[in-house]
């Protein structure tokens, strides 16, 4: 186990590039579901202050259901 | 009406797509590090450092990809003037700049022990730098327009004419004396790598590369949401969906 950890005496080389690159998806990830999040919640928050938009989806859903 | 009608029909496709591609990726990714980190043999010259293939190659790959795919973009908007091109430029760029960085990064990690320095001036690595300023400066040069429409033209012109600097990294190493070994796919002909080794690197390359189109779909359905946040689909979609 530790052997394969050492990487023939590699180890920091390869396992700081897999480092590098799971920290940097993970930070694209991260941002854009975040961004997801906050933009989704934001709009919800402008509908709700917003008494004919918000009609407009119910009258908009009673349509889709009828 | 066409262009809403367009960008929601769009949302609602990435919206569908987006679970199994994360699926495909994680399949993918997890035979891809397995099969590259523990089954494929150490290489006969550079031992278990060549395992840093597995991310350096597939990064290279996707910052030349992710780079042709943006240009093909920057084409379809300058032309037809289509605006979910742009679209998907904004959310390929920040993608794109992170895999040109980890190419970089991943080849001086590899370059340190392999030929005894992080860094040279040759061909390639420089090539494959200019491309990260490529990226940037399309960020940079969007954030610097003072109107939307403006930037966009703009940076899809600067993406066109940067274009000519994808054949020069990817011949590089072929026109020009360079420490950076030959490419590694175009010589399958030849036994150029033994197939355990082959199939992760393949494995990782597809895994890479569905992961882009996976991130790229949920940052364009965040410029979706954020472009039509006045229409009723959005309004139905955020309420529904909370």
């Amino acid at each position: 186990m530790l052997e394969f950890f050492q990487m023939g005496g590699y180890g920091l080389y390869v396992w700081l590039s897999y480092a590098a690159v799971a920290v940097v998806l993970f930070l694209n990830v991260w941002v854009s579901v975040m961004r997801h999040r906050r933009l989704k919640k934001s709009l919800r928050v402008t509908i709700k202050s917003d008494s004919t938009a918000t009609q407009a989806v119910e009258i908009r859903q009673e349509y889709v259901d009828a | 009406m066409q262009r809403l009608l367009a960008l929601k029909n769009f949302y609602a496709f990435a919206k569908a797509l987006s679970p199994w591609l994360l699926l495909t990726w994680v399949a993918l990714l997890a035979y891809g590090v397995i099969g590259g980190l523990v089954w494929a043999p150490a290489d006969y010259q550079q031992g278990e450092a060549f395992r840093i293939i597995y991310v350096h190659v597939p990064s290279a790959f996707l910052s030349l990809g992710i780079y042709t795919a943006m240009a093909m973009m920057a084409a379809i908007h300058l032309i037809w003037r289509v605006k979910l091109a742009t679209i998907w430029i904004a959310a390929s760029v920040p993608i794109g700049a992170s895999f040109t960085f980890l190419a970089l990064l991943t080849g001086a990690l590899w370059g340190k022990p392999m030929w005894g320095t992080w860094w040279v001036w040759d061909a390639r690595l420089t090539s494959e730098l200019v491309l990260l300023f490529l990226y940037l400066g399309y960020i940079a040069l969007h954030r610097a327009m003072p109107r939307p429409d403006m930037a966009e033209r703009a940076g899809s012109l600067l993406i066109l004419i940067g274009v000519v600097n994808v054949p020069i990294v990817h011949f590089s190493v072929t026109w020009w004396y360079t420490l950076h070994q030959g490419p590694t796919l175009s010589r399958f002909a030849k036994p150029a790598m033994a197939p355990e080794m082959l199939m992760p690197l393949l494995a990782m390359i597809a895994a890479f590369g569905v992961f882009y189109v996976w991130l790229a779909l949920l940052c364009a359905r965040n410029a979706c949401l954020a472009r039509e946040s006045t229409s009723t689909w959005v309004q139905e979609e955020v309420i529904n969906n909370a």
